[in-house]
């Protein structure tokens, strides 16, 4: 039996260029693309958002509610995800402002940092999971935080459901709806969100030479289980960038809801740990992103997160945080800045990397 | 790892959470009651017509996809119900018949949560539409008494 220790490595640092990493995702991962998007926009020079709303949309409507975090989770599916209407869908506008202040107030970097980034956005026509209306209003964010509309792709006219596209033949059908929300779009997603932030690439490579590491995540978030990330997370890491031979630039790489390697689903709210769904990481092996690394010497780092449910922690589907469910304080949901605590152990694994 | 921020392990039903939902819902119908009134007092414009339109249409159209999809289980539920005839055993056969009794709970449970679903966020997404219109009446007839 193989020493256990072996397989886990500790996320080492390489040559990784400043200023010139970038982040996608879907879903949850989407959401979360853009909080980390806002908060370290002066280490990023893109991002890929695929189904994700606005910066901290879920507090578009405090109303009277006399718990903060309560009133996120209900904007957030209801205002932030489906909107019985488009003039229900979080207010651009609103949410500029409420970002140039969380950047007045240093919670985020300046939103100054974001005028020559390259954005792509996406939203499957046929999506019933987060609203197309809803990612128009991320185009309209960014148009008003000084993103020029020529350096944002925005892509709405693919009858796709919610889902990141491949051209893996075993992929669900285009317009599915389902987990693992891995479709068969005919075309590799990743590569042209890579080739929208970057420019053009070398073309992806068949057969891969560098190596997928399994690393131990729990030393950037303390080990608190209010982070609801997983034990370990990967990284894909390109045989000349490993060998200091090329420098690199860093793609982190969000999975959405029901994503993660470990997730495991809920059955009339409890964890039904006998029947774990099979498809464990395809979305880290299977996307398209590590063939691209290979041929572009990028890092590709996925961090992982996990479900909880039952306690005050509401997050079953294993989400990234963005309504709140990770704050201390639950009348001042912490989630978007610096200091939330996936946004500090995602950086954190930034920084160590060298990005 | 250390759980610091996930200790509430009592029953829903005695932590007093479903009497504060219900709280929150009630002061909800009364603000988005506070802002239609004072929105019909401001005359509003005839977008604002529309929209309430579309609004009754969507949450239709949202009726009729419940629908469909409870007379779809049914339908699926009466098929499996007709297919089970072939129990050995005794614990077979009572296996068999608790499961369809779970499926038509699983079925009972999924709709009333999805009906419970655009309810909630039927009030929800009303309320913050006419809170918006409000404002942004408010805002108009002040700029128009400058």
């Amino acid at each position: 039996m193989a020493d256990q220790a072996e397989k886990t490595q500790q996320l080492g640092r390489y040559n990784v260029a400043k200023g010139k990493s970038s982040v996608s995702g879907l879903s949850s991962g989407a959401f979360m693309t853009v909080q980390l998007h806002l908060a370290h926009s002066a280490s990023f020079a893109g991002a890929g958002v695929i189904a994700g709303g606005p910066f901290r949309c879920a507090e578009s409507f405090r109303g009277r509610s006399v718990i903060a975090e309560d009133q996120y989770e209900i904007n957030a599916l209801y205002i932030a995800m489906n909107p019985l209407i488009p003039q229900m869908a979080p207010n651009a506008s609103f949410l500029a402002q409420k970002a140039r202040d969380s950047a007045a107030a240093g919670e985020i970097d300046p939103v100054e940092n974001l005028a020559n980034d390259k954005v792509y956005l996406f939203t499957g026509s046929e999506d019933k999971v987060v609203y197309s209306d809803v990612v128009a209003k991320t185009r309209e964010f960014y148009e008003l935080l000084g993103v020029k509309p020529t350096n944002i792709a925005y892509h709405d006219d693919v009858p796709a459901g919610h889902s990141i596209l491949t051209d893996n033949p075993e992929d669900s059908p285009l317009e599915t709806n389902q987990p693992p929300y891995i479709n068969n779009g005919g075309f590799m997603q990743s590569h042209r969100i890579l080739e929208h932030i970057y420019g053009k690439l070398k073309p992806p490579v068949q057969e891969l030479t560098g190596q997928l590491i399994r690393f131990d995540q729990t030393e950037f978030f303390d080990g608190e289980l209010r982070a609801s990330m997983s034990k370990f997370a990967y990284a894909y890491v390109p045989r000349a960038v490993a060998n200091g031979e090329a420098e690199a630039r860093v793609h982190i790489v969000m999975h959405g809801c029901k994503q993660g390697y470990n997730y495991i689903n809920f059955v009339n709210g409890r964890a039904d740990k006998n029947n774990q769904p099979p498809y464990g990481n395809r979305y880290i092996t299977t996307t398209g992103y590590n063939e691209m690394a290979d041929s572009n010497n990028f890092i590709m780092l996925y961090p992982q997160a996990q479900g909880s449910d039952g306690g005050r922690m509401q997050n079953p589907d294993g989400c990234w945080d963005w309504w709140g469910y990770s704050s201390r304080n639950p009348q001042q949901p912490d989630y978007y800045s610096k200091g939330a605590i996936q946004i500090r152990a995602i950086y954190n694994m930034l920084n160590r990397l060298g990005g | 790892m250390v759980d610091t921020d996930n200790k509430q392990t009592l029953p829903l039903l005695i932590t007093g959470k479903p009497l504060a939902l219900v709280q929150q819902w009630w002061e909800r119908a009364a603000n988005a009651h506070g802002d239609s009134t004072a929105l019909w007092m401001m005359n509003p414009s005839p977008q604002v017509w529309g929209d309430l339109l579309e609004m009754q249409q969507a949450f239709l159209a949202q009726l009729g996809v419940i629908g469909k999809s409870w007379n779809t289980g049914l339908e699926q539920w009466y098929a499996q119900f007709l297919r089970l005839q072939g129990a050995n055993t005794l614990s077979k056969l009572a296996e068999q018949e608790c499961n369809l009794v779970g499926q038509f709970g699983d079925l009972v449970g999924n709709q009333v949560t999805q009906l419970v679903n655009l309810l909630e966020g039927t009030q929800v997404g009303y309320s913050y539409w006419v809170h918006e219109q409000r404002v942004a009446a408010a805002d108009k007839v002040g700029k128009a008494g400058q």
